[in-house]
């Protein structure tokens, strides 16, 4: 009786894949040295998007904190007078804030290139090991950059609901309102921002600890 | 003395299209061109630790398991090879498509040890035990067997 020998069958590939080779030769010697892989194209396009996102976000967050009282006085008065009036409202505490951001904006952008920089390289320095190992690296590779992200989303949160807070409570809102405000939009914004990046992120990295867990279970 | 690229490429070309077939059978053009980048891209890393081959196929199959393609439909459909048929390209066609209805690691797997890889060199390239690999093959050989069917 006849029996499937697919090793006879896998063999038919030393036709098959010269064949192939020979179509596609001068194709490809142009493309792998001219072409970004598109692994890697995929999460620069991400990268333009949440550098894109979180400039949008640092500037609301820093027209709501200059378009405040005192820094209004500056431009409705003369320039000396309202920045005694500035300090003299206890708005420093705006000031600090208006460095911080600005000193953390700065630190965010410059280093987010190099941070892009070093997760490229380390997802493609995963390309020579082995599956497992490499599974593993872009695991944490991915979650290191997603956290990182929303580390700083969530700064920017909280400082600007801070201010928010501050600012409210200095014109007078009743407390618990302002309280209630400040939690209910740090909620709001813990939810939408964590949720647009497991949105973005999280179901490849999923994708990948499912193939990490089917190699290594029994 | 370290071999051109060009000539790797040729050497090797049956390792990215065997693997770019068995992880994608209808997009398999993007992803042999993909791992063809993954390898011009870390070639300077190479430093001869292991087989050529071995780090060839690392290469390869990384990329395939990251490379998101369309997911294939679930499809339950027996693939029949006819015994009888003298041509087997046609057949390999059948194969392609069976490997591809099975687990993204069986696949890898399969192509293994029909390249005549031993247990330790696919531990080698997969990074998992030899013991695993022995369990893992013979699912995977079970689950391509009870998708062709064969006359």
């Amino acid at each position: 009786m006849l029996e499937l020998n697919l090793n006879e069958i896998w063999n038919a590939n030393d036709i098959a894949a010269p064949t192939h080779y020979k179509k596609v030769k001068t194709a490809l010697q142009g493309k792998y040295k001219s072409s970004s892989s598109k692994i890697i194209q995929r999460y620069r396009n991400l990268f333009w998007i949440e550098l894109l996102s979180n400039f949008i976000l640092f500037l609301t967050i820093l027209y709501l904190t200059i378009r405040s009282d005192g820094i209004e006085k500056i431009f409705e008065e003369t320039l000396f007078k309202g920045l005694i009036d500035w300090v003299g409202n206890s708005l420093f505490t705006e000031i600090m804030a208006i460095i911080l951001l600005f000193a953390y904006g700065f630190y965010h952008w410059v280093f987010y290139f190099k941070y892009f920089k070093d997760f490229n390289q380390s997802i493609s320095a995963t390309r020579g090991l082995d599956v497992y190992s490499a599974l593993n690296v872009s695991i944490k590779s991915i979650q290191k950059f997603r956290e990182r992200t929303i580390r700083f989303c969530l700064l920017l949160l909280i400082v600007g609901t801070l201010i928010r807070g501050i600012e409210d409570t200095a014109n007078g809102e009743p407390i618990p309102l302002t309280i209630f405000i400040v939690l209910f939009s740090g909620v709001l914004g813990y939810a939408v921002i964590t949720g647009y990046y497991d949105y973005l992120h999280k179901p490849y990295q999923v994708d990948l600890e499912i193939l990490q867990r089917q190699l290594e279970q029994e | 003395m370290k071999l051109s690229f060009e000539d790797i490429l040729e050497q090797y070309n049956d390792i990215l299209y065997k693997v770019a077939r068995s992880y994608a059978y209808e997009e398999y053009e993007d992803i042999y061109q993909e791992i063809a980048i993954q390898l011009w891209n870390s070639y300077d890393s190479f430093k001869g630790e292991s087989k050529l081959s071995t780090w060839i196929y690392r290469v390869a199959l990384n990329t395939a398991l990251s490379y998101k393609t369309r997911k294939p439909k679930i499809d339950y459909r027996i693939f029949e090879i006819s015994l009888d048929q003298p041509d087997n390209s046609a057949k390999l066609d059948q194969l392609y498509k069976a490997i591809n209805q099975l687990k993204a690691t069986y696949r890898s797997l399969i192509i293994l040890q029909l390249e005549g890889y031993d247990y330790e060199e696919i531990s080698e390239i997969l990074g998992i035990s030899k013991t695993l690999v022995g369990v893992k093959l013979g699912r995977a050989k079970t689950k391509l067997k009870s998708l062709i069917k064969q006359y």
